[in-house]
């Protein structure tokens, strides 16, 4: 194990996540068993009391495990220079076989607790807890989602040994390089991706916008919303990468988090990350449209994350066009 | 006694200004100094992160390019069109290595290359590039290398076995 204050400060995040996410289970379990609002029981008092200082605290540990994804990345960038072969966060990733499946369940966990977080907001608008059931059902699929992380992830900083020699980025997403998903990422022609991509964008932005302004086709916009981050993730590393690197064989994901250029990674996958949870959970919102006492505010809200996560993905293309034309790469 | 302490301290100085006599004479385009900007080509790291392994490679046209090593310096020599669209390698009109010991640039196509040793650049396992024939027996002596190469010798085979034993 590397003793740097960032890899203490990824386990504790992650500890702490783990502990407070798998008591809230705990409870939530009972809330699924015996919750039942036209009760006077005793334990249906206990409950309604409880679900908001565990909500409560479950906003903050999402708020948490939102961040841990990001700071998990910085860490890698900022440990690079310990390992040789490494350059930026890739190489930092492979020095063995948990980095790059903590990063995936970073990914995952960052959607699923975001959605949490808009479900649950959506939960306190209403005076009969709504969707505390569905809340807590959500809540029990995550749970071991995040321990399974918590595991890989202490797997991934214990089983860390600064003599191992790294690959570089320049080879893990390299479109020569036969096998990998990184290569085979790499290996997408650029310009026929620069249509998907632009393409998928043009559609998710149309049914975001037609979403916003009839309210239907919700579902529509959260399949498009998963669909644009996709491809979003796969045109970085097939063709913005380049244009930002400004080399015609680089295509790492992870450089663009770098100081030398600017942390524009970070605001891209910022952009990114908050377009796809808004534009989920408003999808997935539709469903509870009709329920009695959200009627009145729940369409208010849908609104206001379609609008935010339509602006993100605008702001994501706009972005990436503007580092297109300013690029000095020819292609 | 006096007399050599004032020749050893003139020697650096003098050294110095050779080196930027031979800099402005073989370069071309009157730039030596390393930007932070400048990226080697081949894996897109920042040279100036790793000032004693850098190698650089003047084509005809004035363009020059620095690498975090001469491993790869060498790949972009044998796929210069890949990394470089436009340019070939019959194009390069001076290729440099920073000498390991002297930390200073030399001509590549005269250094002699040491591979297998115990040190490590950048990227892996590298090319140790020395001026001349003793330093690099010296240093395949101390650091366990297992061959002395010169510029000819290099090929895609030599520099693919560094890379499988990273």
């Amino acid at each position: 194990m590397i003793l740097h204050p960032t890899v203490i400060a990824n386990l504790l995040a992650s500890y702490v996540s783990s502990f407070m996410v798998v008591y809230a289970a705990y409870f939530g379990a009972q809330i699924i068993r015996h919750w039942d609002i036209q009760s006077g029981d005793e334990l249906q008092l206990t409950l309604e009391r409880k679900t908001y200082l565990i909500s409560t605290l479950l906003g903050f540990v999402f708020a948490l495990q939102l961040l841990s994804l990001f700071l998990f990345v910085f860490t890698a960038d900022t440990l690079c220079p310990l390992f040789v072969g490494a350059m930026c966060a890739a190489g930092t990733l492979n020095v063995n076989a948990f980095g790059y499946p903590t990063l995936v369940l970073k990914i995952v966990n960052f959607i699923l607790a975001g959605l949490w977080l808009v479900f649950n907001h959506a939960d306190n608008q209403g005076y009969d807890y709504p969707l505390i059931k569905k809340k807590y059902l959500l809540l029990a699929v995550i749970a071991p989602i995040i321990v399974v992380e918590m595991l890989i992830e202490s797997a991934y900083f214990l089983d860390m040994k600064a003599d191992v020699i790294t690959s570089c980025c320049g080879s893990l997403f390299s479109s020569e390089k036969e096998g990998g998903l990184g290569s085979e990422i790499a290996s997408l022609p650029a310009k026929p991706m620069m249509w998907v991509f632009y393409g998928t964008m043009l559609c998710a932005l149309i049914g975001g916008l037609f979403f916003y302004r009839k309210g239907k086709g919700g579902y529509l916009y959260a399949g498009l919303s998963l669909a644009a981050f996709v491809i979003a993730l796969v045109s970085i590393v097939s063709f913005i990468s380049l244009y930002i690197y400004e080399l015609p064989t680089h295509h790492c994901p992870f450089c663009i988090i770098m100081e030398d250029y600017h942390y524009i990674g970070y605001l891209l996958y910022m952009l990114l990350f908050g377009a796809v949870v808004s534009g989920i959970g408003a999808g997935v919102l539709m469903a509870f449209i009709e329920v009695e006492s959200l009627k009145r505010v729940l369409g208010a809200y849908i609104s206001r994350l379609t609008l935010a996560s339509v602006l993100l993905y605008a702001a994501f293309t706009a972005l990436v066009t503007y580092q297109i034309l300013v690029s000095n790469l020819v292609m | 006694m006096p007399t050599r302490i004032q020749l050893h301290s003139l020697r650096l100085p003098a050294l110095i200004l050779l080196l930027s006599i031979a800099g402005a004479s073989y370069s071309g385009d009157g730039e030596v100094t390393i930007k932070k900007t400048d990226r080697c080509p081949v894996c897109g790291m920042f040279v100036y992160k790793y000032p004693k392994w850098v190698a650089r490679i003047v084509f005809q046209s004035g363009e020059a390019f620095f690498y975090d090593g001469a491993k790869d310096m060498f790949k972009h020599i044998f796929d210069t069109a890949k990394y470089t669209p436009g340019q070939s390698a019959d194009k390069i009109q001076s290729i440099y290595v920073t000498d390991y010991y002297e930390v200073e640039l030399i001509d590549a196509k005269t250094a002699f290359y040491v591979i297998g040793s115990d040190v490590l650049g950048p990227m892996g396992h590298e090319l140790l590039p020395f001026k001349d024939q003793e330093a690099a027996q010296e240093f395949l002596e101390d650091h366990k290398g297992k061959t002395i190469l010169r510029f000819q010798d290099v090929t895609p085979a030599v520099i693919e076995s560094l890379d499988r034993r990273s």
